[in-house]
């Protein structure tokens, strides 16, 4: 007798979800050990939900990029890059709009060197994107080698920082347009992989690209258009953290390839491609941004914060290894 | 009976050309020497203020400078053949130079061959994890990288170790036999032990085996997974030797000493053919593959670019390098040379 | 098991958005300090009141000795200032990241602390906060580094040496030195191209210079915190410049010392002259040798202890200065006698 598939909230099926990743019950107990013992862990939470926003959508990137299979670790400097853009154009135009725009653009143009460079030519993504990280990079540092990069104009750069600071529920520090814009691009990709073609030979190309080309399915075209996604949304982080900076800074760029990858694969994507969902990346996302944070509010130094990850990431590797070998 | 004539030993049929365009690290010999006549010519023109470009003493600076990561790009070049990776290096690294520098007091086999032993143990460490339990080789050397470089920070209590004089140690980075400066010579020794595993040992030839096959390799059972282990523990040895070198040269340790080394030595080996997926790669082309980035680095500062522009460039002759590499790989014909 | 798996996950989600908007309602306005103890700033007793005990402390550093030993100086005086006087001491250290230490303000804010310490690794967003811990009702006080000018409103001091003068000053010595038309060729090295005390330490080297003598920089380049990639641009400077080089100015005494080796090892010892600033005892030593010219003490732990000491006199209610500079003391071969092995690290 068929058992109904529990297919709540985007289509995923959650009993699925818990029993093969163990990253959601990681969290359950993180949020419990936050709530019940860390003392004003509540308090601290909306900043937890604001500042993982940015992270978020560069581990969304990231990760429908691991689900067909690929990698990309030039994410960091493409949110860099499309920084230093948003101010450049800002800067030359006057218009926000416009800087947004352009800074998109660029990051679209970004992806789609990855994707020609790994699907046209056939470089391995691995290295392929360490070599872009480079010239991104280079681009980025050449225009923030004094230390941040701003608008000239004092009311510019105050229209750059009301984007970031614009709060859609007043008094609220929670419900800012950041999050709320990430809160959408995360329930429409949750959909579009679930119930959309597209989202479908994401998943078909990252499991077996040869069944999909028998299948009809232009696996390169797939990739090519994942890198550019992945792009115009490393571009969307990066003009919220010229927004939040009041300027394009040299940001962490090789701290958050890493932290990146740390994010996805905690939470359940594998890198060998076809499985994983968004709820995956939110789930690992929220992990990272807990743990940080009661370290924090257990005055844990940062060196710790490292180990700790490093640890983290071996461990979810390991428990990984052993639950399915179980299965199997 | 068969006439002796008319028996003819196929002749490979490719022109010299791509005889030579065949040999794994070919592709960056050609970037170098471009990159080095470009130099040449342009250094006296577009910064005046230098002396020029003097490729022979620069051949030296270049080796001597790219010592530690050639040492460990040689090394790392027998993980990425069996289709692993490290990303630990740069932090191993960091590691290591912090504990060599706080042996030099116990003298010279403790300074050398202890910081040599803790790097071999790091690099088990990795082995096991990886080979043992066939953990991704990516994400787990990535966790180790964090997890070493943390320690770095912990055991020098923050701190930059300032090790006492020892002239014995001190000779390994700052000596010279003739003009040929000590880190050079043993970085010569190094690229012979293991372009001397690699070809002429069972042992390298079965890495090849490992990288090219490595579903075939997991059932044969033990013997890859314990090759597969060396070559991590081979890589932290290196490491460790890379460190005794490095701390002998500047006779100091600090922790936060830059890590983004790692990045460089993959570069370097990968510059040089040898192949991410496994099953190919020589010490030669790796050895191409760190001379260029010397090369790079040395010729930018004679042609006074800024390090900016150097990352682009190098990234830009990488993706150029691997789709070279390719395209060889694959055939693709060049659209001028298609014939009829 | 289905559904149960199902209230747990949907439970979690619904977990974040409560607690998201739960901390909405108690966040923001926390002006009462904890535990029942110090008086604010603006609360001057009449007469002079007792040294308050039970101070809480935040400090937000750019770095602790994750990243260079003189932050670590910084950090671990400030703990041993704090520990001495009681106080609870709640540092966070940001390891180089502008963005993680803004996300660690908020964290330490939300702590409620009397008084806020503040090493910015970026002077312009600092402005945003020190807006953000002053409407908090929480002195701030720049340690270090100050805030850039419209900053400055919220805040009630900034403690430190004055950067850009160290270097001015090292500028300076070498045109008297050397006359103002001698038209030497210098070489920099230098730390981090992006962080802020190197970017205003250059400034004031290179604009001095310019401004004040018709000598040439010939270049500048960025060994980051290593000591053997200093040397090794040393070395290629060597190469590519050779005997043009007059000057060697370096950044920071360790990546300095690298220089120094280059040079030594080449031979060139006393052909050139080379400038530092920070005072280790390495670069103390270098002088005595005849192998550095000069180099400029910056102690961190002065830069920690004035920091406490400002602490404590707003505590007490008095009125307090706004710029509190910390010694510098230039050290060359006619004082080094004085200073050999005095160094803080």
């Amino acid at each position: 007798m068929e058992k109904k598939q529990v297919t709540a909230l985007g289509g995923v099926n959650y009993r699925k979800l818990l029993v093969d990743n163990n990253s959601a019950v990681i969290l359950l107990i993180l949020l419990v050990v936050g709530v019940f013992g860390i003392d004003k862990f509540i308090k601290t939470f909306p900043s937890v939900v604001v500042q993982a926003s940015l992270y978020g959508l560069l581990a969304v990137g990231l990760g429908l990029v691991m689900i067909t299979g690929n990698i990309d670790l030039s994410v960091g400097y493409q949110a860099g890059l499309a920084a230093v853009v948003t101010v450049m154009v800002l800067n030359a135009t006057g218009s926000l709009a416009i800087a947004v725009v352009a800074a998109l653009a660029a990051g679209a143009l970004c992806g789609v060197l990855n994707g020609f460079v790994v699907t046209q030519i056939g470089v391995s993504p691995l290295i392929a994107t360490i070599a872009t990280n480079y010239i991104f990079k280079g681009l980025t540092y050449a225009k923030t080698s004094t230390g941040s990069y701003s608008p000239t104009d004092n009311s510019l750069k105050d229209t750059l920082k009301a984007l970031y600071d614009f709060k859609v529920v007043d008094g609220s520090k929670f419900m800012t347009l950041t999050v709320l814009i990430v809160a959408v691009i995360f329930i429409l990709l949750l959909f579009v992989l679930r119930k959309t073609r597209y989202g479908n030979s994401v998943y078909i190309t990252g499991d077996n690209v040869e069944a999909g080309e028998y299948a009809g399915i232009h696996t390169k075209r797939v990739a090519m258009i994942t890198y550019i996604l992945c792009g115009i949304l490393c571009a969307l982080a990066g003009v919220f953290m010229a927004s939040r900076s009041g300027g394009a800074q040299y940001t962490q760029g090789d701290g958050m390839d890493v932290l990146a990858v740390s994010i996805c694969v905690i939470g359940g994507i594998k890198m060998t491609g076809g499985k994983g969902t968004m709820v995956h990346v939110l789930m690992g996302l929220f992990i990272m941004r807990i743990i940080t944070n009661i370290l924090n509010l257990v005055r844990v130094e940062a060196t710790y914060m490292d180990l700790t990850s490093g640890i983290l990431l071996i461990a979810v590797l390991i428990i990984d290894r052993f639950t399915s070998r179980k299965k199997a | 009976m068969i006439e002796k004539n008319s028996i003819s030993v196929a002749k490979d049929p490719r022109s010299p050309l791509k005889k030579f365009m065949g040999i794994s690290g070919s592709g960056v010999f050609i970037a170098l020497i471009i990159w080095i006549v470009l130099v040449c010519i342009l250094s006296p023109i577009v910064n005046p203020a230098g002396n020029g470009f003097n490729v022979a003493t620069n051949i030296i600076s270049v080796l001597k400078q790219q010592t530690y990561i050639g040492i460990v790009a040689c090394a790392l070049t027998l993980v990425i053949i069996t289709g692993n990776i490290d990303l630990s290096v740069g932090s191993m690294l960091t590691l290591t130079a912090c504990v060599c520098a706080s042996l030099v007091q116990y003298g010279f086999a403790a300074a050398v061959f202890g910081t040599i032993l803790v790097g071999a143990l790091l690099g088990l460490v990795n082995g096991i994890l990886v080979s043992g339990l066939q953990l991704n080789s990516f994400i787990t050397t990535l966790g180790t990288g964090s997890i070493y470089g943390s320690f770095a920070i912990i055991y020098c209590s923050g701190g930059s170790i300032v090790p006492p004089s020892l002239a014995a140690f001190e000779f390994l980075g700052k000596g010279s036999v003739g003009i040929i400066p000590m880190p050079v010579i043993i970085l010569a020794v190094v690229v012979a032990i293991f372009a001397f595993v690699l070809m002429k040992t069972v042992f390298g030839q079965r890495l090849y085996v490992i990288g090219a096959n490595p579903v075939a390799a997991r059932y044969s059972g033990i013997s890859a997974r314990r090759d597969m282990a060396l070559t991590y523990v081979f890589t932290g040895a290196a490491v460790g030797l890379a460190a005794v070198i490095m701390v002998a040269n500047v006779m100091s340790a600090k922790p936060q000493a830059a890590s983004g080394k790692e990045m460089e030595i993959i570069m370097a080996v990968v510059l040089g053919g040898t192949s991410i997926m496994g099953g190919k790669g020589t010490i030669l082309g790796t050895v191409l593959g760190f001379a260029f980035i010397g090369f790079l680095a040395n010729g930018s500062t004679a042609l006074g670019l800024n390090q900016y522009l150097q990352w682009v460039i190098m990234g830009i002759i990488l993706v150029a390098a691997l789709s070279a590499d390719i395209m060889k790989e694959k055939g693709v014909v060049l659209p001028w040379k298609k014939s009829k | 098991m289905r559904k149960k798996s199902l209230l747990a996950l949907l439970l979690s989600l619904s977990m974040i958005f409560a607690l998201s908007a739960c901390g909405t309602s108690s966040s923001g306005s926390s002006s009462t300090a904890s535990g029942g103890s110090s008086t604010a700033e603006g609360d001057s007793s009449a007469a002079e009141s007792e040294v308050p005990s039970d101070l809480t402390i935040a400090y937000s550093a750019i770095a602790g000795s994750d990243l260079a030993p003189w932050t670590g100086a910084i950090w671990n005086t400030l703990q041993s200032e704090c520990d001495e006087k009681g106080w609870d001491f709640y540092p966070l250290s940001a390891a180089g990241s502008v963005d993680t230490q803004a996300e660690q303000i908020e964290s330490l804010i939300a702590q409620e602390p009397d008084y806020f310490l503040l090493f910015a690794g970026d002077v312009n967003m600092a402005v945003d906060w020190v807006k953000e811990i002053s409407e908090a009702g929480i002195p701030v006080i720049m340690v270090a580094l100050d805030v850039a000018e419209e900053g400055q409103q919220y805040v009630s001091a900034f403690v430190g040496p004055d950067q850009e003068a160290m270097t001015q000053k090292v500028a300076q010595t070498i045109i008297d030195k050397n006359g103002a038309d001698a038209g030497l060729n210098i070489v920099c090295i230098s730390g981090v191209p992006v962080q802020q005390d190197y970017i205003v330490r250059e400034a004031g080297f290179t604009e001095t210079i310019k401004a004040n003598s018709n000598y040439t920089i010939l270049d500048t380049q960025y060994a980051m915190s290593s000591r053997d990639q200093a040397k090794a641009y040393m070395e290629q400077y060597l190469s590519t410049y050779g005997d043009k080089i007059d000057v060697v100015m370096g950044y920071d005494d360790d990546l300095t010392m690298g220089a120094i080796q280059a040079i030594d090892e080449a031979g060139k010892t006393g052909e050139i002259q080379v400038y530092s600033i920070t005072g280790q005892n390495e670069a103390l030593t270098a002088i005595s040798e005849g192998k550095l010219e000069m180099t400029v003490m910056n102690r961190a732990d002065l830069v920690a202890k004035k920091s406490i000491d400002v602490v404590e006199a707003l505590a007490k209610g008095e009125t307090v200065e706004y710029n509190q500079p910390t010694e510098l003391t230039y050290i060359d071969s006619t004082n080094i006698a004085q200073y050999l092995g005095t160094g803080e690290f």
